[in-house]
């Protein structure tokens, strides 16, 4: 069946008030003196034919019960379906809000570490500055690396500007004969360096105690 | 005469300062040399720029500068 949501029809019966013609509707067409004129509400509902009056009559109630029900099951629909989207459209927006703020407070943080760092940095060359030796001082400005003798073995080592894998071990004619890896931790690299270097001229034993030695097959 | 520890960390480096004429604070730098060293920090002398360092065992309050570092570790 169909209905249409432009009903309520006009009667022109005599049993019938167009007033009752809402939602309050529906009427139990019993009433056998109802004259509802097919005619008009043919042109909204369908047109039952070869019935009784009040067969159609009921026939009509019937279906004006199921638009009225299924009318407020659409309404009811739509409520809820706006109700549930503007639910999930503020959902959405409080999630946005949200996600844009924990990126905000990111940045802010990666700003102020990058800050705190740097003053770190600054402090740990000065620091390494006051311990190179005037050679060793030429060297850092110019390649950022320096050469050191071990108070021990009296080899001869080379430190440049990283926090890893920075120490290695020369020979007589300067070639790398093997890697040193030893660090200091927490520290910015420039306090790394400058703990390096006190170690191996100062206590060379003890930095080789600690230190894994890679020895190179063939001097480089 | 005054002295001080730079004790390396990740601020680059802090100081623990002393005046030789100054018993409490001599005794506060003396304390916190030993509590490091006691966590395996090495200390090593040095007074001058340039000028070879030499490793500390014992707290001395007439070094002007004294440089501590954590203890190292193999990589």
């Amino acid at each position: 069946m169909t209905y249409y949501e432009t009903f309520p029809f006009t009667n022109s019966g005599t049993a019938i008030d167009s007033t009752t013609s809402n939602t309050s509707w529906p009427f139990t067409g019993t009433d056998a003196t109802a004259s509802v004129t097919a005619s008009t509400y043919v042109t909204n509902w369908p047109v039952v034919t070869n019935t009784s009056i009040i067969q159609q009559a009921r026939q009509h109630a019937y279906v004006w019960e199921m638009w009225v029900d299924e009318s407020e099951k659409r309404k009811e629909n739509r409520t809820q379906r706006r109700a549930r989207e503007r639910k999930e459209a503020e959902e959405k927006r409080l999630a946005e809000e949200r996600r844009q703020a924990q990126m905000l407070a990111a940045q802010e943080e990666a700003k102020r570490k990058a800050a705190i760092a740097e003053v770190a940095n600054k402090r740990a060359e000065e620091l390494l500055r006051s311990v190179l030796s005037p050679e060793q001082e030429r060297a850092w400005n110019e390649n950022k690396a320096f050469y050191v003798v071990g108070n021990k073995t009296k080899k001869r080592y080379k430190i440049d500007n990283r926090s890893h894998g920075n120490l290695t071990e020369l020979d007589e004619k300067g070639k790398v004969v093997a890697g040193l890896c030893v660090y200091v931790p927490g520290v910015p690299t420039a306090d790394h360096v400058a703990a390096q270097k006190l170690m191996l001229e100062c206590n060379e034993e003890e930095l080789l105690r600690v230190a894994n030695r890679t020895q190179y097959a063939a001097p480089r | 005469m005054k002295g001080a520890i730079a004790v390396m960390d990740d601020s680059g480096d802090t100081k623990i300062a002393w005046d030789s004429d100054n018993p409490d604070e001599v005794e506060n730098a003396r304390a916190s040399f030993r509590r490091l060293r006691d966590k395996g920090y090495g200390a090593f002398k040095a007074d001058k720029k340039g000028e070879k360092s030499e490793t500390m065992h014992d707290f001395d309050p007439n070094a002007e500068k004294i440089i501590m570092s954590p203890p190292m570790r193999g990589g």
